[in-house]
């Protein structure tokens, strides 16, 4: 039918959305080719800046070293000069000052120049002489340090100087005399005239002259580093620094600074100067340097800090990853607006995919004129709608079909069971048959059948059988069949003749080779003796009250239907109060459960219980049945019946007790002769107790020299009940072989007759050996009293 | 219903007819075959009627006096014949089939009817 329209599902939830995925994708792939790129980019600028940054220091270091030996040699060449002219000015006071003038005007480095003389070569002999010359806006100031009280000859620089053979720089120091500042003086020996340049040491110096210059003269070297942040630039002399690019100088030095102390000791310590490849010294985290020694004890320091060079590129680098982490989120807002072109026509596809139960596919126009896949898509549900329609159609109409065609079959189920009789009892005075009987078909009409009605003369018919086949053709044939054994059930006493003249009636046009198996039986409700014909069909049980499970044992016939010939036997049973026939078909034994076994015959005995009425033994088969298949497909029809004789309410006598001893045989049948006379038991009752008592007490006391035999006898309304017990050897005499007999046949054993008789005239017969005697229980029919 | 065996043999010739009554069984079937013995011994007695009418009770020890009689008198060409046997030794009888149906009666005149067809069917046989 038509398909139930599914419940109209919501939007998918944000994150299982085609739209969030395409834009998270788009996210996630924009910020990692930007961060690969990004730290590609900047390991190479960060290799590049430090590159730079150290060859700007080298050339930075250079130039201020070159410079400084510059102004050194300047110095120096300006106090060699003037230590020359010295000599040539001999001794003349004049001359030499205005010598001493000249130098310090023409040496911008020098602050002040110092000549001191000698006794010896004193312009006034026999003392020394010494004029300093500071300069003092154009021109120059002289003080004469000996006209002071300075003994010069006493002063330690002054001998230091003359002991000397060649100029020396003073440590840096405080200058007063100089207008308090801090000076670095070169002190430069007189060397007596005939000495040469060569040979200096070839006597005592006669005097010196000194240029003092200013400390921060030498700090211009620094200037070019003053300002960048990446380089730090210090001069020193000997242990005492002299500038520093960091401290801003005014004729003064920097203060102590053990860090700069200890990175010169580092480098002072490395190796040679290092190679152009690596040129600077690493000397803690981030900070490296170079140290250029400049001769007597001057040196510059260049000191590099990485984390100021890479400064601006990781400024610069941070603005990137911001700008680049915005323009993610807009590619990614712009990602969804896009999916959005795609998902939206694919939400609209959906909607009309569900109204396809009411509508089909009614595809909005917009989505039709589209050009791209979306279009195409909707194009192609727009032209397959008409197909599913007719699709539809023809399943509805199917589906139509069908439902007649299974209350067709459910009407010719309804039929089939109206044919089959609803249990029914016959009631005969104080009991009565009892019948009852289930048929459950594999499919909704089967091909198991069952019959029974109580005829006119008072008997129970009853038949059941099985067709050939299942289906709408096995319940026609079921329904004729049974028509047909109805019929012949009328017209005579035997089951087998009913089978016999039901044969070629039912084998006649029998085109399609349909058969059945059938088993038809007649209980007489006054004795419950039954007899039994069978046509190919399964063998029945009788349930004993006892608890006794007995297969009754018979020749079947041919099945019905094929041979018009066939003739089974009949066979004769009885049925004892509260005993119960129970017939079958094979689907009960063949039913299987899900491991594909069979229900069985064994199983099929233990369900069958004693004292159970005729529809309690059916339903406890169909009970045990159903439970051992459940699950499983019902491969066959099952179909049950029972008969039961029904014990009668009021309980049969008490025993009556009779003895062979002390009377004896004879006795003891005259006293049974005149009790089953006084009970009402006819003269056929009579003999036929007579008679089996004879024969089983003579066999016990001729050949089982039994000494005691008791008889107890019981009576119902149709059987005479007797136990029989004696005390001789073990004889079961319903052990013995069936007797072939033969009316003309003169020259037959005369013997075994007695057992034979026993066992043909009673209806049910129980041996058993308990306390070393023999027990014998026998159940005779007897006419009911009239 | 006496326990006892009364037993009588009349006739004369190839034909007797014996009443039995009360009961044939294990205590009195030794009488019924000594009463029985000069007859079944006698080679003229060809044809012997048993009639049953008041025999109460017959056991399978009566049965084989009954057997014995058939066979002697089947082994000269003789027969026995059963005559109006109580309905319960009727259906011993059946049950053992101690006689041929063809040969029970329900009355010794039917048996005689029986012996006269046979006997002018024999007598019109010796004529051809």
């Amino acid at each position: 039918m038509a398909a139930t329209a599914p419940a109209p599902t919501a939007r998918p939830p944000w994150r299982h959305s085609l739209k969030t995925r395409i834009a998270l994708w788009f996210g996630v792939i924009a910020a990692a080719m930007s961060a690969a790129g990004g730290v590609a980019l900047y390991a190479v600028a960060e290799r590049r800046a430090l590159a730079d940054a150290e060859a700007s220091a080298l050339r930075e270091l250079r130039r201020a070293s070159a410079e400084t030996r510059a102004l050194l040699q300047a110095v120096e060449v300006s106090a060699a000069t003037l230590a020359r002219a010295q000599r040539a000015a001999d001794g003349d006071a004049a001359r030499t000052l205005a010598l001493l003038d000249a130098t310090v005007l023409s040496e911008p480095n020098a602050a002040g120049g110092l000549v001191a003389l000698g006794a010896a070569s004193s312009p006034t002999p026999g003392t020394p002489w010494a004029r300093y010359a500071a300069k003092q806006g154009r021109g120059v100031v002289h003080s004469d340090l000996a006209g002071r009280g300075i003994d010069v000859a006493a002063q330690p620089w002054f001998r230091e100087t003359l002991g000397a053979d060649r100029p020396r720089w003073s440590a840096p120091y405080f200058n007063e005399t100089a207008g308090g500042r801090w000076m670095v003086t070169l002190n430069q020996p007189i060397a007596p005239e005939d000495a040469g340049v060569e040979a200096n040491g070839g006597g005592e110096a006669s005097g010196m002259v000194s240029l003092d210059v200013p400390i921060d003269r030498f700090n211009a070297a620094l200037t070019a580093f003053r300002g960048d942040g990446r380089m730090r630039a210090a001069l020193h002399k000997g242990a005492l620094w002299i500038g520093d690019s960091e401290w801003l100088s005014i004729g003064t030095p920097p203060p102590a600074a053990p860090a700069l102390d200890q990175s010169r000791a580092t480098l002072q310590a490395a190796a040679a100067p290092p190679a152009d490849g690596a040129p600077l010294v690493a000397l803690g985290p981030g900070v490296r340097g170079l140290h250029e020694p400049l001769g007597e004890g001057w040196g510059l320091m260049v000191l590099l800090d990485d984390d100021a060079v890479l400064a601006p590129l990781r400024k610069t680098t941070w603005r990137f990853v911001g700008a680049t982490l915005v323009v993610i989120a807009l590619l990614a807002l712009l990602s969804n607006a896009l999916a959005r072109s795609v998902t939206r026509p694919m939400t609209q596809l959906g909607r009309a995919a569900q109204r396809l139960a009411q509508d089909g596919f009614e595809m909005p126009t917009p989505l039709l004129v589209r050009k791209d896949e979306v279009g195409q898509l909707a194009r192609a549900l727009d032209s397959a709608d008409a197909a599913l329609r007719q699709q539809m159609a023809r399943t509805q109409r199917m589906a139509q079909e069908q439902q007649k065609l299974d209350s067709e079959l459910r009407l010719a189920h309804d039929l089939q069971q109206s044919m089959l009789p609803p249990a029914t009892a016959v009631d005969v005075h104080e009991g009565h048959l009892d019948i009852h009987a289930v048929l459950k078909p594999a499919k909704s009409v089967g091909g198991d059948f069952y019959a029974f009605h109580p005829r006119e003369d008072g008997m129970l018919w009853f038949g059941i059988g099985d067709i050939s086949d299942k289906g709408v053709p096995a319940a026609l044939f079921m329904a004729r069949t049974v028509a047909v054994l109805e019929a012949t059930a009328r017209n005579t006493d035997s089951p087998a003749l009913m089978l016999s003249r039901a044969a070629p009636r039912l084998a006649e046009g029998n085109e399609s080779c349909m058969f059945a198996t059938a088993l038809c039986g007649l209980v007489d409700p006054h004795t419950g003796m039954f007899e039994l014909a069978s046509s190919g069909h399964e063998l029945p049980f009788i349930v004993r009250a006892d608890g006794r499970v007995e297969l009754f044992e018979m020749e079947t016939g041919a099945p019905l239907g094929i041979d018009p010939d066939a003739y089974g036997e009949g066979f004769a049973g009885m049925l004892a109060p509260g005993d119960v026939l129970f017939c079958f078909t094979d689907g009960v034994t063949e039913a299987r459960n899900r491991a594909g076994e069979l229900f069985g015959e064994a199983r099929l005995r233990e369900a069958l219980q004693p004292g159970r009425s005729a529809e309690q033994v059916v339903a406890d088969v169909v009970a045990a049945v159903e439970a051992f298949s459940a699950g499983a497909d019902p491969a066959d029809d099952i179909t049950v019946l029972a008969v039961g004789l029904v014990a009668p309410e009021k309980p049969a006598s008490d025993p009556l007790h009779f003895s062979i001893w002390p009377s004896g045989l004879r006795a003891m049948n005259r006293a049974i002769d005149e009790c089953l006379g006084s009970h009402g038991i006819d003269a056929e009752g009579q003999s036929d107790v007579r008679l089996v008592l004879e024969e089983l007490v003579a066999n016990a006391i001729d050949h089982g020299g039994a000494a005691e035999c008791t008889v107890d006898l019981s009576f119902t309304e149709r059987t005479m009940t007797l136990k029989i017990i004696d005390d001789g050897s073990a004889f079961n005499p319903l052990d013995g072989p069936d007797l072939e007999l033969d009316a003309d046949d003169l020259d037959r054993p005369i013997g075994g007759l007695g057992l034979h008789l026993i066992k043909t005239m009673s209806l049910d017969a129980v041996y058993a050996r308990e306390d070393d005697r023999n027990r014998l229980t026998l159940v005779l029919p007897r006419n009911p009293p009239t | 219903m006496s326990d006892d065996l009364r037993i009588s043999i009349e006739g004369s010739g190839p034909k007797r007819t014996c009443t039995l009554a009360g009961h044939l069984d294990t205590h009195t079937y030794q009488r019924a075959d000594a009463e029985l013995e000069p007859v079944l011994a006698d080679p003229a007695v060809t044809l012997l009627v048993l009639d049953l009418s008041d025999l109460d009770y017959i056991s399978s020890a009566g049965l084989r006096t009954v057997f014995r009689a058939r066979k002697a008198l089947g082994a000269r060409g003789g027969k026995v014949l059963v005559a109006n046997p109580q309905p319960q030794i009727r259906k011993v009888f059946d049950l053992v089939k101690a006689v041929p149906f063809s040969e029970i009666f329900s009355s010794t005149a039917e048996a005689d009817a029986y012996l006269d067809a046979m006997q002018k069917r024999v007598l019109s046989g010796e004529d051809d």
